[in-house]
């Protein structure tokens, strides 16, 4: 019991938020300040040159 | 009496703004989108504060009232990660598309992404009146509950004060006033989200305490999934909160249209990071559900007449009596600022998107901007006059507004703007499907079954799935299209 709740419910109710902000700040510093955006194509490209 | 002059004075400083705003917007691109000129914090507070309607306020915590973390869970856990999610798939690109081809609505952003594909502009059209519209009508009859609330005036007369007010600010400053007081509204609803939020806390003994004290009430209120009494099943919270929340947060015309109105697309980057602080702090508001649920076993509240004024009996009792009315703004906030962007949307939808470009009518913008103003005017009284009374059918429309939204474009704008090969036959496909699921369906099981069919899924989140599924399924079938937007 976390703060008298159960795992799962204390995840999704205090979890799920938090990661949120976690996200928002990797959007802010993983933000492409270019025009162009990455697209599906992209990553599949991408991932045929590492292979 | 101090009640009503504060009330005033708040109508009056939201029509100055939106008339200071009209001064300031001189053509199209300032009355459509606000010159796409304004700063990161006007934006990312502006998106929330339309976001954040009465339902917020009001509904999310009468729904935790009886349902615990259920409700807790269902509204909030989910939505601060669809948000961030939709900034991370398509502000970009919507603020970078929006400027190079000079587009002013959602389905300008679609049709440009399908090279001025018609039936999807008109398909974008009908979406967003059909929800829109009827959104506004449940806005304006929760407007009239909580102008009631705070001037003592009769229903009737209350819708018509606050749409009035609203009507004009939004005529005369387009979406520039819309977006500045929205800001306003937001600031006043993070503050006192804020104190409600730890007031509320601490008339329970705090967060430990407030668990445990549910837990002895009931236990199942500290499950993520409470079936019983009036609680939520875990196929309704996880379609609801995963799949509508997590996935199509962005479908929402409230949301996605904001992200052309940056000054410049490099401030995104910290839009969501103030967004979904405000959004963390509003939602979080469902808790005093549970708190006046613990206040009521406790003996020290009565039980609430309706689970949704739950939120005001709690605030009368931990609030000091002077601060009361401070509240009583914020939830008008909340629903003015919500009503004002649907009947933004809806009017802009119909005279844009449904009449001048489905069917390429050629004219000059002053003229268009003149239309748009009229339309705008007639949509106000139109709804107004339907929300006074409103049919139990469009009242149950525009409960399912959210879930047509998301299912709509949700899918759709996520993958469009992001896979190249998407096929605008894809669109129109998904869209449909998104529409017939999310919007038609539930109308259709509530009028002929009573609801009875998929009772304990959410079907808008069924709906996202299923346009998801069609629109991927579609793309593969058919032949890749070139479009401008990607090169």
């Amino acid at each position: 019991m976390i703060f008298g709740l159960p795992l799962l419910t204390f995840f999704l109710a205090i979890g799920a938020p938090v990661i949120s902000v976690i996200l928002s700040l990797v959007f802010v510093f993983t933000f492409d300040e270019g025009d162009h955006w990455l697209t599906v194509e992209d990553i599949i490209e991408k991932f045929r040159k590492g292979r | 009496m101090r009640t009503i002059i504060l009330v005033c004075i708040y109508f009056a400083v939201i029509l100055l703004i939106g008339f200071f705003a009209g001064r300031r917007t001189k053509d199209m691109s300032g009355y459509m989108v606000g010159g796409r000129n304004l700063g990161v914090w006007i934006v990312s507070l502006g998106i929330m504060a339309a976001v954040m309607s009465g339902w917020t306020w009001l509904g999310n915590p009468g729904s935790a009232y009886s349902g615990g973390y259920s409700s807790v869970i269902t509204y909030t856990a989910f939505s601060p990660l669809g948000l961030v999610i939709s900034y991370f798939i398509i502000a970009k690109p919507v603020r970078i598309i929006s400027e190079k081809f000079n587009c002013y609505t959602l389905a300008d952003i679609l049709a440009a992404r399908w090279n001025d594909n018609k039936t999807i502009r008109f398909l974008c059209g009908i979406i967003i009146l059909i929800g829109s519209a009827t959104y506004l009508v449940s806005q304006w009859v929760s407007m009239g509950t909580a102008v009631q609330e705070a001037l003592g005036t009769g229903y009737r007369q209350s819708v018509i004060i606050g749409a009035v007010i609203i009507t004009l600010y939004i005529i005369a400053g387009g979406m520039l006033a819309s977006m500045w007081t929205n800001f306003i509204q937001m600031i006043i609803m993070f503050f006192v989200a804020g104190i409600l939020v730890v007031a509320g806390f601490a008339a329970v003994g705090g967060f430990t305490s407030m668990n445990e004290q549910i837990a002895a009430i009931e236990p199942q209120m500290i499950s993520p999934w409470h079936a019983g009494d009036g609680g939520l099943a875990m196929s309704f919270v996880l379609t609801y909160t995963v799949f509508m929340l997590a996935i199509a947060y962005g479908g929402q015309p409230a949301v996605n249209t904001k992200f052309m109105m940056i000054k410049d697309k490099k401030l995104l980057k910290w839009s969501p990071f103030i967004s979904v602080i405000a959004l963390i702090v509003g939602t979080f508001t469902v808790y005093v559900g549970i708190q006046g649920r613990i206040l009521v076993e406790q003996g020290i509240l009565a039980p609430p007449e309706r689970q949704d004024t739950i939120l005001l009996d709690v605030i009368s009792h931990i609030i000091p009596g002077e601060l009361t009315d401070l509240f009583l703004i914020a939830i008008l906030a909340a629903v003015m600022s919500t009503a004002e962007s649907y009947l933004f949307t809806s009017s802009t939808s119909i005279i844009q998107d449904l009449a001048i470009k489905s069917f390429d009518i050629k004219m000059e913008d002053h003229k268009v901007l003149m239309l748009t103003r009229v339309t705008m005017a007639v949509i106000a009284v139109i709804t107004v006059i339907i929300s006074l009374s409103p049919p139990p059918l469009i009242a149950l429309i525009g409960t399912q507004a959210f879930g047509t939204f998301c299912a709509g474009f949700g899918p759709v704008l996520y993958l469009g703007l992001r896979w190249k090969r998407m096929s605008s036959r894809a669109a129109v496909a998904g869209m449909s499907v998104g529409l017939l699921g999310g919007g038609i369906f539930p109308i259709i099981n509530k009028l002929l079954f009573d609801g009875a069919l998929l009772s304990n899924w959410t079907i808008g989140g069924l709906a996202v799935v299923a346009s998801y599924a069609v629109t991927i399924a579609v793309t593969l079938l058919t032949k890749a299209e070139k479009s401008k937007v990607f090169e």
